[in-house]
């Protein structure tokens, strides 16, 4: 698990605009900042900004298409990225339920 | 600038807070509540283990507030983490908030070789540990 990393995804996944980003590119399949920019409300100066970040998240990855970029999602590290969450929430979870249990019983 | 990750649950239980602290500060209770073997006494800077993993005790004020720190010895698990528990007082029982914060980087974790080199020691090792809490970590 690479921390940095995770603190860069959940930095990117704050921002609405770059979530929006994200599940089109899940959604729909890869596109081009310009692509992106004629889909959404958003201006392609701006979308190459999103893209950046995302980029260094590791949620999006970039590849040639021509001579324009392509960004394409990566869905496993979101997976990754929540897995502790899901993990440690759940073991809560289940810690209280007992908790609650035991202080019935007593 | 970095977003920690954190979970946080909350729960009412018909108990006062007096009794509820019983079952978080006693280590056969934590036991069974936890699902592992706890050996630990909750006092600041000991230093004991629940399950595979080391604990630290960090802050206790009985009947209010307990927070310790917990990592595991293998670099493939979880990153260390810490973990609080706030109990309030209620008309109907308390109220019980856990809070469980993952930290950046095993940097984080001060007198952290001294808890890995020594699970089940006592006060002597962790006086040092709890010294440089204090030090490094006015949050």
């Amino acid at each position: 698990v690479n921390e940095e990393r995770l603190d860069a995804v959940f930095f990117a996944l704050a921002d609405p605009t770059r979530r929006r980003v994200l599940e089109r590119l899940t959604e729909q399949g890869p596109a081009t900042p310009t692509e992106l920019a004629a889909e959404l409300p958003i201006t392609r100066q701006a979308v190459s900004k999103h893209l950046a970040a995302l980029s260094r998240a590791g949620l999006v990855e970039p590849g040639r298409r021509g001579r324009e970029t392509r960004y394409e999602a990566r869905p496993a590290t979101l997976a990754e990225a929540l897995g502790w969450l899901s993990r440690v929430g759940t073991a809560w979870d289940a810690r209280l339920v007992a908790l609650a249990e035991l202080l019935e019983d007593r | 600038m970095a977003t920690k990750r954190s979970v946080r649950r909350s729960l009412v239980l018909p108990v006062p807070p007096a009794r509820l602290w019983v079952a978080l500060s006693d280590p056969d209770l934590l036991a069974r509540w936890l699902g592992v073997a706890v050996t630990i006494e909750v006092v600041p800077g000991r230093v004991g283990s629940a399950g595979e993993r080391t604990v630290r005790i960090d802050e206790v004020d009985p009947a209010r507030l307990l927070t310790f720190t917990w990592w595991s010895a293998d670099p493939d698990d979880d990153p260390p983490s810490r973990v609080r528990f706030e109990v309030e007082s209620l008309p109907e029982g308390s109220r019980l908030t856990v809070e469980e914060t993952a930290l950046a980087d095993l940097d984080d974790v001060p007198g952290r070789d001294a808890g890995a080199a020594a699970p089940d020691s006592g006060g002597e090792t962790a006086a040092p540990a709890l010294a440089t809490v204090a030090a490094v970590a006015p949050r």
